[in-house]
């Protein structure tokens, strides 16, 4: 297979300008996206995992700012175009799904007009061609009865077809990349499953490249190519899906994993991470993830390189074991 | 579980919400089945997990036992006077359950104070204790909810619920607003006090993964009706309703590698305002007969020789007996 990137974030930086001083919410972060692949990225609250993909838009709610960085879509660097050709691309090459479908849609407007708007902005198509452009994307997200859905509005219909609807809104479109920012963490087991399934038929379809964010590591594993792990607005690991599961080379990483309930386990105590989640008040230089990993020394204070092994693992780690 | 004796038994419970339209002479918009003919025990000293998805009913049936909601049918027996005036609740949302203008002492002391047990003193040096027991500092009393993390909240809230003794604790979903770093912290402590204190819990989840880690014994509801309960191993290792086997089945687990595609309902949960006739579940089934759209399933023993194991399909039971 031959990897056509589409994206490339380098040296991503998000600063936040708060009365009581700067407050660095991502730093140092690199990462790229490939046409038809899924990046899992994961991440507790206060990662940074929900900022890295409003930068992609450049969404960043004020007072943030993008202080450092470039991103490449497809060797343009968006940091660097004018608000209107930006938003040519937001929405029409990079879209995005939230997690919440009822806030993510209007309530007083149809499923079928929130859907077609996105058309009417970026294509020069009239309304009843988008309104039946619209309809052909409910049928293919998999709402039964399409045409007269398009016609209802978001509280006539459930959670899971609502989120159906804002995915076909994302796609509408047919974007290049779709960020999925908790897409499925509001729904109920089994239709977040059947959303997955969604996800990955119509990555097949449009060869597509999926950032799909989640606190869950069990749903990145089902869908991810690739995962990504924040924690603290930094990069701790990056892997391939295969490996990291397996093989996590991170402590942060294999301490997430060892805390999760299993089989072998049942009744017992499970192993934990002891400490909290950094807020923006423990700042402090070195690797985020210090303060409670037990392998940590003063050497974890200073700066930390990347290091890669052989399997295409990398780790922000001093202490991983085959650092090249 | 050796202790057989039922803290709490259920029989035929119902529970109807009726819902009206806005104003003193709305009109009514049908009526909610929010519990039917629900029948359990919670016997002494287990983890009882009720676990479904959203609307199946399972935190009405925690307000149910607590009394914030009234029944409309069917009967709750108590062990005890004291027990039905100690049970305990721990909340979702650690960061909504406490109030922000009272201190971690006057929180966690509340209870105390319902019930007039002790004096001030008294009370004080409890909340010490309780403090230290879940993993806080004595000190911490003084200080008001917002210096806390949410894992340190929902440690405060426990605080709250074990400190007049109940016999029996309700848990709803105590977990799942926590990160993930923080969800085994408090597994733990919830099966380290369990044991300190001899206590029981209802164990409220929509995490098939916790409830196989903590449950002895586990309850499956789906739009207001248990259609499946038993040990947590025949549950998990030998589901018998195909509704817990598709839940089983999707629940995302790691080591599965990448999803396979057609494993999933389909469907979703009807609308407990108007229920499915027959089997709740019979549209998104897979295994359905035509029987299942007339006839109400009952909860069946999966095996003669004993009842532990129940099924609410006619179906699986038929297919099982032949095996």
């Amino acid at each position: 297979m031959t990897s056509t990137r589409l994206l490339d974030v380098k040296e991503l930086e998000v600063t936040f300008r708060l009365d009581d001083g700067l407050f660095r919410a991502v730093s140092d972060l690199s990462f790229s996206l490939e046409a038809g692949k899924t990046l899992g990225l994961v991440g507790e609250s206060g990662s940074g995992k929900s900022l890295t993909a409003l930068s992609l838009l450049r969404l960043i709610p004020k007072p943030g700012i993008i202080s450092k960085g470039e991103i490449y879509f497809k060797g343009e660097n968006l940091l660097a175009l004018p608000d209107e050709q930006m938003r040519t691309i937001r929405g029409n090459k990079i879209s995005m799904i939230f997690q919440e479908p009822m806030t993510a849609l209007n309530p007083v407007l149809t499923i079928g007009a929130q859907i077609a708007e996105a058309l009417l902005i970026h294509t020069e198509i009239s309304p009843e061609e988008a309104h039946q452009k619209a309809v052909d994307m409910l049928g293919h997200v998999g709402i039964p009865d399409a045409a007269a859905r398009a016609l209802d509005y978001p509280h006539n219909l459930s959670g899971g077809m609502r989120q159906r609807a804002v995915i076909a809104m994302a796609l509408i479109c047919e974007p290049e990349i779709l960020i999925a920012d908790e897409a499925t963490t509001a729904l109920d087991t089994t239709v977040q499953a059947q959303i997955l399934d969604l996800l990955i038929d119509l990555q097949q379809e449009f060869n597509m490249a999926i950032l799909f964010i989640s606190h869950n590591l069990g749903v990145v594993s089902e869908i991810a190519d690739d995962v990504m792990v924040m924690y603290g607005g930094r990069l701790m690991e990056s892997s391939p899906a295969s490996h990291i599961f397996s093989a996590p080379q991170h402590p942060y990483t294999k301490g997430l994993l060892s805390t999760l309930p299993r089989p072998e386990l049942r009744g017992q105590l499970l192993p934990t991470i002891e400490g909290s989640v950094p807020t923006r008040y423990d700042q402090l230089d070195g690797c985020r993830f210090a303060p409670r990993c037990t392998e940590a020394s003063d050497e974890c204070l200073g700066d930390i390189p990347i290091y890669q092994n052989a399997m295409g693992q990398q780790a922000a780690c001093i202490k991983v074991d085959d650092k090249i | 579980m050796s202790t057989a004796e039922p803290l709490l038994e259920i029989n035929n419970l119902v529970k109807h919400f009726n819902l009206r339209s806005p104003g003193l002479f709305g009109k009514s918009r049908g009526t909610v089945h929010a519990l039917n003919d629900i029948s359990l025990n919670i016997r002494e000293g287990e983890t009882l997990a009720v676990v479904g998805e959203s609307g199946c009913g399972k935190s009405t049936l925690a307000r149910v036992i607590t009394e914030l909601y009234q029944t409309d049918g069917g009967e709750i027996s108590y062990q005890s006077h004291t027990l039905r005036k100690n049970i305990q609740m721990i909340f979702q949302d650690p960061y909504a359950s406490l109030n922000p203008r009272l201190t971690i002492g006057d929180i966690v002391a509340e209870p105390l104070v319902i019930q007039k047990t002790g004096n001030a003193v008294e009370r004080q040096n409890k909340v010490a204790t309780m403090l230290e027991r879940v993993g806080l500092q004595q000190s911490d009393a003084a200080r008001y909810p917002h210096q806390f993390s949410g894992g340190q909240r929902q440690r405060i809230a426990i605080a709250r619920a074990i400190i007049s003794e109940p016999e029996l604790i309700i848990a709803d979903e105590p977990l799942s607003a926590l990160d993930v770093s923080i969800q085994s912290q408090i597994l733990n402590l919830l099966i380290m006090l369990k044991k300190e204190q001899q206590l029981t819990y209802l164990f409220i989840s929509h995490d098939l993964a916790s409830v196989a880690h903590i449950a002895d014994r586990v309850i499956v509801m789906y739009l207001g009706q248990i259609i499946e309960s038993g040990d947590s191993a025949q549950i998990f290792d030998n589901p018998g309703h195909p509704y817990t086997q598709a839940l089983i089945l999707a629940a995302p687990a790691i080591g599965k590698g990448k999803r396979q595609k057609g494993v999933s309902i389909r469907g979703e949960a009807a609308s407990p305002l108007s229920p499915p006739s027959g089997c709740c579940y019979h549209p998104r089934c897979p295994k359905m007969a035509d029987s299942c759209a007339f006839e109400v399933p009952k909860l069946e023993s999966i095996d003669q020789s004993d009842d532990s194991h129940l099924v609410a399909c006619p179906i699986m039971l038929k297919s099982h007996i032949q095996l």
